[in-house]
């Protein structure tokens, strides 16, 4: 692994501002090689249902994928960062563990 | 209309067909859809510049899925390291785009994980963004660029990663 761990309190800095947008619930992550076979970050957002579809789906995850981008200092981070959304109710259904709020 | 604009079609098409019910097997070929839809725009613009036009199919198919994704990590990094040049914010946005639809149409042709609907509609979006703003860039010199470079990664430039601030 490159310099994530180092990086970790960057890291949680960056997702700390995220879950501060509106309509941001919490945000999870993991570390792991993408489908290139590159160091990566996976970010899974949960949104609130009233920001899931339509124009407020468009605002928050560009704001989020623009803050974070911002906040984890690209050039330097050595890893891609990946985004997944999903609203509070598809998370409820799927109910999926590694998108789960850490207790 | 373009074959590109008609698969970003298609893949809106699939993520509404079945409401709020959604069956993954649309959402997956929705995202993937999406993801083809931006990969033939981007190398429908760089063969469409070539002047024998049998051969464009030809030329077509020597792009690298995986060459264009480091392509494009690559200029968003360079986005950063120039400190954001509000000019390059749109074909930053494209490069962006187009890295991260890759990694999910990986996903959603290859792995378990279960597809959301807000998470399939925010990709096509995405795509439709990153459509938008080609349009807006495609005729500057770095737009004309960064084709070249989806074609022949190694010409790229290598860019030098910014030095790290050192903590108190």
């Amino acid at each position: 692994m490159p310099t994530a761990i180092a990086k970790q309190p960057e890291i949680n800095a960056a997702v700390r501002a995220a879950e501060r947008l509106p309509g941001v619930k919490y945000i999870r992550y993991s570390i792991a090689p993408d489908s290139n076979g590159r160091w990566a970050i996976f970010f899974r957002v949960v949104l609130a249902d009233e920001v899931s579809t339509g124009e407020r789906l468009r605002d928050v995850t560009t704001q989020v994928i623009w803050r974070m981008s911002e906040g984890l200092d690209l050039p330097n981070l050595d890893l891609i960062p990946y985004f997944d959304f999903r609203s509070q109710s598809e998370q409820n259904a799927l109910n999926e563990p590694h998108w789960q709020q850490a207790s | 209309m373009s074959f590109a604009d008609d698969l970003l079609e298609q893949a809106y098409h699939l993520l509404n067909k079945d409401g709020n019910a959604p069956k993954q097997a649309r959402l997956r070929r929705a995202v993937s859809t999406a993801y083809y839809a931006l990969f033939h725009l981007l190398i429908d613009e760089a063969v469409g510049k070539w002047s024998v036009e049998h051969q464009r199919n030809a030329l077509a198919r020597t792009f690298k899925h995986g060459g264009m994704a480091k392509v494009c990590d690559e200029s968003v990094k360079s986005f950063y390291i120039a400190r954001q040049p509000p000019h390059l914010g749109p074909l930053k946005d494209v490069a962006q785009i187009f890295s991260q639809l890759q990694e999910k149409r990986h996903t959603a042709d290859y792995d378990s994980e279960k597809w959301s609907k807000a998470n399939a509609e925010t990709w096509i979006d995405k795509a439709d963004t990153a459509f938008k703003n080609w349009r807006l860039v495609r005729a500057s010199p770095e737009a004309q660029d960064f084709l070249l470079f989806l074609f022949l990664p190694e010409l790229m430039p290598k860019k030098k990663k910014e030095p790290e601030s050192e903590s108190s």
